[in-house]
């Protein structure tokens, strides 16, 4: 259903291997991009259309396991 | 008989904070500072202690040094800046309280930039006279978040609260829904105070959550909003890739190398940071004449852009950013094409010097009342444009609403909601979800920012493109009711797009009645200031279901800085 012209971002990389589950990157992010898997207790990255790659989640993450790749140029809604 | 509790999660405070970023977090200390007893709950969308704008790109601060003039400063504000908008006695009253500020900071556990021996970084500002900025590091919030629990703050995350509730004329609560569980909630508060943060439409990067949320909320309940036209700051981005950063607009050429402040700004002095409205018109004539794109270039001899501000996180955070960039941006010696894009900043829910609102029972804070405080004047962001100003300018204005809500809920009477209206609210927050018609959020999303961000509409304005910039609203919103979310993180959308909808025609309304040109407000028809007859703020207000404007003369003879005829 939903149409989504550009993203802010390519991929979202979080090697679960090295991840701890300390929810860091869950709480860090402000768009609702990653979420809680309460099955695996592993973050997923749910909705990645609305990362604007602030990198907070890669600053919070103790293990250093996630690579936010952008999308450049980006998409900027252009004024003119 | 049905129960509150038959409709989902029922939960009583003495005072309701929505919004857990920085202005919600002073909002709660303060409020526990003036009475350790009273009971503060803090609800926010997304994480408290990450949430809204405060900690992305800067952690700039400014303010007035203790040794600096707050009549120069208010002089170069009001006259240039806020254009005799302002409502000069609580601009002081900013200004004076600034330091203070600085210095609270300090007491939450905050790490400000310090010089080797320990004495805090205090940058004179170029862009404004007597001002000065510094900085504080990027995880502010965590500091004040601990001490916050400790003091016993309540906080619930992932709720996102759609609307307030009232008993006769008295807001006494909210309700909302849990974006992960999708379980509703009833909010029961004396006092409810509003700290969700202004519009930007979603149009930059680290502006995406505001959305209006608090000021849609507060105008469904009858509020008064004010400057409302205001709602339009547009800044230039240097690197166009990234969206991020911004730099002096005194070394922006069009295609052929011709310097463009020169070109549209001849003699004009300190004019804050932000890109002034005539250079911002000046740059799409550029564009649409051919002579774009517009690029920035500084002088070989200038230094890189970017600072160091020798604050760990914040340092870190950058070096990220730059890495990034780096590794997955434009090579090296590409120019780099400039954007402008709106900022928004709709933020006009009317306040006096308290942040209490026109409704009994509700408090508007930061960024929800930036402009409708009146601190600021013709411009989106106080104390004029200015960075620096929106961490300060939420703290300030938490620390001015906190005595007044925690007295306020100290002696208010006992709450009681209505099931019937409850159930009412909790049928419309949920219809997305069960709606068989097919626009998507994101189509909406769309359609607003094809009617915000034109400068066309926003910025170079007149009668017949605020009109058209209408129409297109309008017939936005007789498509709403069609809105279908297909999970709880879309359905929290369709509200964010009900709520961004609404401050654009708060804005565009608001526009379309001031016809003179002002500040942020520039109209074609109107290209002259007026102030014979625009001595005036513009109030709206709903009344019946209708968007109702009225003007309220501004009391410029009580104050100190008068227009020079």
């Amino acid at each position: 259903m939903e149409t989504i012209s550009r993203s802010w971002v390519k991929e979202i990389k979080i090697d679960l291997d090295s991840c701890k589950g300390c929810k860091s990157c869950v709480n860090a992010c402000f768009a609702d991009v990653i979420r809680w898997d309460e099955d695996d207790e592993k973050p997923i990255v749910a909705y990645p259309e609305d990362c604007v790659w602030c990198l907070a989640c890669e600053l919070a993450c103790t293990e250093q396991c996630i690579d936010v790749i952008p999308n450049i140029p980006s998409p900027l809604r252009s004024s003119y | 008989m049905p129960k509150l509790e038959d409709l989902g999660e029922v939960i009583s405070t003495d005072v309701l904070v929505v919004g857990g970023g920085v202005g919600g977090l002073a909002t709660a200390l303060k409020i526990k500072e003036e009475n350790q007893n009273a009971d503060v709950l803090i609800v926010e969308k997304q994480t408290t202690g990450w949430a809204g704008k405060a900690t992305k790109i800067g952690g700039i601060l400014a303010f007035l040094g203790p040794n600096d003039d707050a009549d120069k400063f208010l002089d170069f504000q009001v006259r240039t800046s806020g254009f005799y908008l302002n409502d000069q006695e609580l601009l002081y009253k900013y200004v004076r309280s600034s330091y203070k500020a600085i210095e609270q900071f300090v007491e939450w556990g905050n790490r400000l930039a310090r010089t080797p021996d320990g004495k805090l970084v205090i940058n004179r500002a170029f862009w404004a006279p007597e001002w000065s900025t510094t900085f504080i590091d990027i995880d502010m919030m965590l500091p004040m978040r601990a001490r916050a629990r400790k003091m016993g703050t309540k906080i619930l995350n992932k709720i996102h609260v759609v609307e307030l509730i009232k008993q006769d004329s008295r807001v006494v609560g909210a309700v909302g829904f849990d974006i992960v569980s999708g379980r509703f909630h009833i909010f029961k508060a004396k006092a409810t105070v509003l700290a969700n943060g202004s519009c930007g439409y979603k149009v930059r990067r680290f502006w995406i959550s505001g959305t209006g949320d608090g000021i849609a909320a507060a105008y469904r309940a009858g509020a008064e909003m004010r400057n409302a036209e205001y709602g339009n700051l547009y800044g230039h981005t240097v690197f166009q890739e990234t969206d991020s950063g911004m730099v002096g607009y005194a070394s922006l050429m069009n295609a052929s190398g011709e310097n463009l402040a020169k070109k549209y700004l001849p003699d004009m002095g300190p004019a804050g940071v932000f890109l002034p409205v005539s250079l911002a018109i000046g740059l799409e004539k550029e564009v649409a004449e051919g002579r774009g794109p517009i690029y920035f270039e500084p002088p070989s001899s200038a230094p890189p852009p970017g600072f160091d501000s020798g604050l760990p996180k914040l340092g870190e955070w950058q070096k990220r950013m730059e890495d990034k960039e780096r590794k997955y941006g434009l090579a090296p010696g590409v120019k780099r094409e400039i954007g402008v894009p709106l900022h928004g900043e709709t933020s006009c829910i009317k306040v006096d010097k308290e942040m209490k609102t026109s409704l009994e029972g509700l408090w508007a804070i930061g960024d929800t009342s930036y402009a409708g405080s009146a601190v600021a004047g013709a411009v989106a962001s106080p104390p004029g444009v200015t960075p620096g100003s929106g961490i300060m300018y939420a703290v300030i204005s938490a620390g001015w609403a906190a005595p007044s809500a925690a007295r306020y809920a100290a002696e208010a009477a006992p709450v009681d909601i209505s099931v019937a209206e409850a159930k009412t609210l909790k049928n419309i927050i949920f219809a997305p979800m069960q709606s068989k018609n097919n626009l998507s959020p994101l189509d909406a999303i769309a359609v607003i920012q094809d009617v915000t961000a034109p400068m066309k509409y926003n910025l170079r304005r007149s009668k017949e493109r605020l009109e058209e910039a209408l129409a297109k609203l309008d017939r936005l919103e007789e498509k709403l009711p069609a809105l279908q979310a297909k999970d709880l993180h879309y359905l929290s959308k369709c509200h964010e797009v009900k709520s961004m909808a609404l401050c654009a025609e708060l804005t565009f309304r608001a526009a379309l009645m001031r016809s003179e040109s002002r500040g942020f407000h520039f109209r074609e028809d109107f290209p002259e200031r007026d102030d014979k007859n625009w001595l005036k703020w513009i109030i709206l207000k709903q009344d019946e279901g209708k968007m109702k404007l009225s003007s309220q003369p501004i009391p410029i003879g009580k104050y100190k800085i008068k227009p020079v005829n």
